[in-house]
């Protein structure tokens, strides 16, 4: 017996590549993409469907529906009017670049200014997969209770904007949303914490200027 | 749980690098897992095996490496392992991402790692 080593032995070292590629691919055709992940149910959708009412006007924005199975994100941005592709991952819990690659090659990409790549619902496994997205966001809502940073401190170092959203709820069901963001902004002091209600417009504006939505 | 997808990102990455006849005769791999990563080692080996079955990978074992979190003030200069949370509400240890002396916010030294160590190959012949 005898060992070898190999030149680079980072496994997630093709999907870098791929990211990259993603990335100058966007930047090429002058889209900025925004990895939207967080917990399942949280307002992900919701959010972008929120944003879109408001930029509709002056921004071009397309989303891609990460889902492990179904269309129902999709059909909801195609109804807002948001340019949309659908991406089933079947039976992965997370997107990888390889997907977005994919993605790309079907949206329209000289149409649009700013890309939404909807992630699956799930605050583990898409920590460790770059998509070639400028932005990465984490989306949490008060009724997964007081804990999700806590509970997850990967993604919550590596993103340096988090959406706490459902404040509206946070008195009915006894969540304080101010313990996640000091867990947040301890774990990421550069990060930062943004309370919304996405279907009561809160918090909306505040989001679409951290994201510099606006900005050309 | 997406060990299936990092075993096959491992397939790829071998496959890329090392030659057949080599992978034919690999026994072991080992592997340098952080504590950040979350993945399951069972779970891990349990993938890799099934990914592997009927292929020149067939037989071959994961070994880990841990790489525990090491982390580094951006203060005080503290550099070691940070406090961990055991609250019984989040069913398992997580380690606390800021300065066990100072409360700042940390670098991670250690602790995202997620590649191939080496590969422990069967001899043969055409071996220099
Ligand atoms: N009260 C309240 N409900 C909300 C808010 N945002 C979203 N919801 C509701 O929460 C549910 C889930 O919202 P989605 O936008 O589908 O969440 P998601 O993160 O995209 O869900 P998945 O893609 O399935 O992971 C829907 O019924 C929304 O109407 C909010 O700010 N307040
Ligand atoms: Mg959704
Ligand atoms: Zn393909
Ligand atoms: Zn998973
Ligand atoms: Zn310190």
């Amino acid at each position: 017996m005898h060992d070898i080593n190999l030149e680079d032995g980072d496994i997630l070292a093709k999907q870098k590549e791929l990211a990259k590629k993603n990335e100058d691919k966007l930047s090429l055709h002058g889209v900025r993409a925004i990895n939207v992940m967080g917990a399942i149910g949280s307002g992900k959708t919701a959010l972008i469907e929120a944003i879109h009412e408001k930029v509709k006007d002056n921004v071009r924005l397309g989303a891609v529906a990460g889902d492990v199975a179904g269309t129902d994100d999709y059909d909801r941005f195609e109804r807002a009017g948001i340019t949309a592709y659908n991406l089933n991952t079947h039976s992965d819990c997370h997107l990888d670049a390889h997907l977005v690659d994919h993605s790309l090659e079907n949206m329209p990409l000289d149409d649009l200014d700013v890309l939404f790549v909807e992630n699956v619902g799930n605050l583990v496994c898409p920590a460790d997969f770059p998509l070639g997205t400028d932005r990465e966001i984490v989306v949490i809502s008060v009724t997964e209770g007081e804990d999700m940073v806590r509970k997850h401190p990967k993604i919550f170092s590596q993103s340096d904007l988090v959406v706490i959203n459902k404040v509206d709820l946070s008195e009915a069901i006894g969540v304080n949303p101010e313990k996640p963001r000091t867990d947040y902004e301890e774990i990421n002091p550069n990060g930062r914490a943004i309370f919304t209600a996405a279907t009561r417009d809160k918090g909306i504006d505040e989001l679409i200027s951290a994201l510099d939505i606006l900005e050309n | 749980m997406h060990e299936y997808s990092i075993a096959r990102e491992l397939i790829d990455t071998l496959t890329d690098q090392v030659d057949e006849d080599r992978l034919t005769r690999t026994k072991k791999i080992h592997l340098e897992l952080g504590e950040l990563r979350v993945i399951s080692k069972e779970a891990l080996s349990q993938a890799f095996k099934i990914v592997t079955e009927d292929t020149i990978l067939n037989g071959a074992e994961l070994e880990f490496e841990e790489a525990s979190l090491v982390a580094r003030c951006q203060e005080c200069g503290f550099e070691g392992e940070v406090n961990y949370d055991d609250d019984l509400s989040l069913h398992f240890s997580v380690p606390v991402l800021s300065c066990p002396d100072c409360g700042s916010s940390v670098d991670i030294v250690r602790g995202n790692e997620l590649s191939v160590k080496s590969l422990t190959v069967e001899d043969s012949d055409s071996d220099d």
